[in-house]
């Protein structure tokens, strides 16, 4: 089969893996996880893959659970734009995508930063611009709890607009004077190789999307069933026609974690390995955590209680919603709930060999669900390594993935042209 | 002006034993972000980060980041800062990472501590989300340039820079900064001088260089001469005890970047073991976490 278009695919970098519990498998490199060796491994493995980029999450807390740090969870990454630095040096092709908030930042830093990561790379950086709701981030930056929703996203949005004004002006001044921010001055370096690096954008929510169809370039989501992605995906390309962006100036990658096996049988049997090590307490954190309701009190086997979750938090994003309405459809008791999310949270997961992979990519792809996939493999390096050794192949065979770099920077690798400056 | 932080970076892949260091304009960074981007760099480069508090980036970024800096309290507030970061990088026990795969244990919780810091102008809870640095903390490098600056690095700095353009006024700077620094307990501060040498292979050529180099600052040393002659003048204020050693700040211009390494040739300094800190190479010793029992 045929499609005329091609995959494209970021790795999402992890501590031990996307499976909440891979660290403790026997070959993840869990001692690693802080070295540079750990992303040298992972991002040579990106660049034999011919992956877009390689994407750094971002927290600005540590995973406490009623006030502890979670001791059964792999830690957080380390400082993504330190991370995506040390990657640069250490590839030619590989585009690095760094996230980083707009809600505890100022735009001119920001701005240098990138500005830095642009050239020294030579055209390969990329923004993951995200705002910030966690109230336990916001205890580490001052007495006030976080902004409301549509407050933080306008001050995303004016962050941005900043941001690339200074890139913009290159070795110019810019005088902006908003509702946020006060900024005069100038970065004194050129415009960076890519005009602006690539913005990435994730949010699901109403806000979310509209800020995605303003900026992003390229959108990490989460949808798990090929009806969701496609209207996710034509309801971002419906809002950017509105702002008049064509549809093919944004690429959408919703997250895919594989667990690949050469028969489907291996392929079970390895993700059941990884379902027994799940800790119990893990479970029941993950689902407290990700529904904003604490959990801790009912026992494993009792069912969601999803009528308190909602009275709790009128507010759940897009994604937690329809996760607790899948626990009220399948009737997931908590334990089987936390079961899933420590698969790889919210996003798809697939159990299966190279092959099947293939046929499913090939029909989101085709039926407009993706533009590509955003992968999440269970366990580093392992997993990821068998995605591009043995996947990979299979996918290039098919016609639906590129065999090699076909220019030096993220946008080119993403098919995104370097944007004018305004 | 190119960030720092991901210059250091990305030289976190360079095979050497040098130490890092970035310089951070702290007015108008967040303890929590510092400790974040230096617990990477120092887990990166094993050992090698270092903080240059840039004191005096102040105006120039004032008006770019729209915001001034209260002049009255500065110094009060630089402290608590440090204080502050300080205490996220000791947010975490040395041994709190535990990747006890049997028990299902990543980290010890009892190791990992929430800081509550509740001060005059910083609010941080803590813990920090990433481990301690190899270092403990990294080195931090206090330049001092102003009476203030002097007061902030003798409460701060593992190592002080000064501008001082002959042996007297260094040694009369250094004298004066490590009795301030002995007030506060902090014995034996060492302090590296500022030097902007302008090298040739010849003397002539050398002076050819300077002609045609703009006058720097009349605060700093500025030399011109041989690689030969500089190590000597290196050696001398040494040996008169004028400095504990010096920061170069040579142009970008490689042939004298090779004349400067020449110039340690003729010093015969011992090559650093593998895998050294920097805090070990400058013999400084490596902090203890506050919250360890």
């Amino acid at each position: 089969m045929y499609i005329g278009k091609q995959l494209h695919f970021g790795l999402f970098i992890y501590p031990g893996g996307h499976h909440i519990a891979a660290w403790r498998h026997k070959d993840a490199w869990s001692e690693h996880v802080t070295e540079l060796d750990y992303f040298r491994r992972c991002a040579l493995a990106c660049e034999r893959g011919k992956f877009d980029s390689l994407f750094v999450g971002d927290a600005l807390a540590a995973r406490e659970s009623r006030g502890r740090v979670v001791g059964e969870v792999a830690i957080n990454n380390l400082d993504p734009v330190s991370v995506c630095a040390a990657v640069v040096s250490v590839t030619e092709h590989l585009g690095v995508v760094a996230t980083l908030s707009t809600s505890f930042h100022e735009p001119f830093l920001i701005a240098s930063k990138f500005a830095t990561l642009d050239h020294l790379s030579g055209g390969r950086a990329g923004w993951n611009v995200v705002t910030t709701s966690q109230d336990a981030a916001a205890a580490n930056f001052g007495r006030d709890p976080h902004m409301e929703k549509t407050l933080r996203y306008a001050r995303a949005q004016e962050f941005v607009d900043v941001t690339r004004a200074l890139w913009d002006a290159g070795e110019g001044s810019i005088a902006h004077h908003g509702r946020f921010f006060d900024v005069e001055g100038s970065l004194g370096l050129p415009r960076p190789p890519q005009g602006w690096p690539v913005l990435v954008q994730a949010g699901g929510s109403p806000s979310g999307r509209a800020f995605a169809a303003s900026i992003g370039e390229a959108i990490f989501t989460a949808q798990t069933t090929l009806p969701e992605a496609i209207e996710f995906r034509s309801s971002i390309h419906a809002l950017m026609a509105a702002r008049g962006r064509a549809p093919d100036t944004v690429k959408i990658q919703p997250g895919f974690s594989p667990i690949l096996g050469s028969t489907m049988a291996e392929a079970r049997r390895k993700e059941l390995e990884l379902d027994e090590l799940v800790h119990p307490r893990v479970g029941t954190w993950m689902i407290s955590e990700y529904l904003r309701y604490p959990l801790y009190d009912l026992s494993p086997d009792s069912a969601v209680p999803a009528a308190d979750v909602r009275a709790a938090n009128p507010d759940l994003s897009p994604a937690a919603g329809a996760f607790l309405d899948r626990c009220v459809r399948e009737k997931l008791s908590i334990a089987n709930g936390g079961r899933i999310l420590a698969r790889s949270r919210t996003h798809q997961s697939f159990v299966g060999t190279p092959e099947t992979m293939a046929d499913h990519m090939a029909l989101w792809l085709s039926e407009g669900g993706c533009d590509g996939f955003n992968l999440l493999p269970a366990w580093f390096p392992g997993e990821l390594e068998l995605f591009v050794d043995q996947a990979v192949p299979v996918l290039q065979r098919r016609g639906l993935y590129r065999r090699d770099y076909e220019g030096h920077t993220l946008r080119s690798h993403l098919g995104l042209a370097v944007p004018a400056p305004r | 002006m190119l960030d720092a932080v991901p210059l250091i970076a990305a030289l976190a892949s360079v095979p050497a034993s040098i130490g890092l260091g970035a310089s951070i304009p702290v007015d108008y960074t967040e303890p929590f972000h510092l400790a974040r981007a230096f617990a990477a760099i120092d887990r990166l480069t094993r050992g090698r980060g270092a903080v240059v508090f840039d004191l005096a980036a102040g105006i120039d970024l004032a008006a770019a980041i729209g915001r001034s800096i209260e002049a009255a309290d500065r110094a009060a507030r630089i402290l608590e800062f440090f204080e502050t970061t300080t205490e996220l990088w000791d947010s975490w026990e040395d041994d709190a990472i535990l990747v006890n795969r049997p028990e299902g244990l990543f980290t010890d919780a009892n190791k990992i501590h929430r800081i509550n810091h509740d001060g005059t102008y910083y609010a941080v809870r803590g813990p920090l989300n990433a481990p301690r640095p190899i270092q403990g903390w990294p080195v931090v490098f206090v330049p001092v340039a102003s009476v203030e600056a002097s007061a902030i690095a003798a409460r701060v700095a593992d190592v002080a820079l000064i501008p001082a353009a002959t042996p007297d006024i260094a040694r009369r700077a250094s004298k004066a900064l490590r009795e301030h620094a002995d007030a506060f307990g902090r014995r034996g501060l060492p302090v590296l001088a500022d030097v902007v040498p302008i090298l040739g292979a010849t003397v002539a050529k050398a002076q050819e260089m300077a002609g045609m180099r703009a006058n720097s600052n009349g605060d700093t040393l500025r030399f011109v001469g041989t690689p030969e002659q500089f190590a000597a003048m290196l050696r001398d204020w040494h040996d008169a005890g004028v400095c504990e050693g010096f920061n170069l700040r040579p142009r970008p211009i490689p042939e004298e970047i090779n004349l400067l390494a020449d110039c340690v040739r003729v010093l015969d300094r011992p090559r650093p073991a593998e895998d050294v800190t920097l805090r070990d190479r400058l013999g400084l010793s490596r902090p203890l976490s506050r919250y360890a029992a």
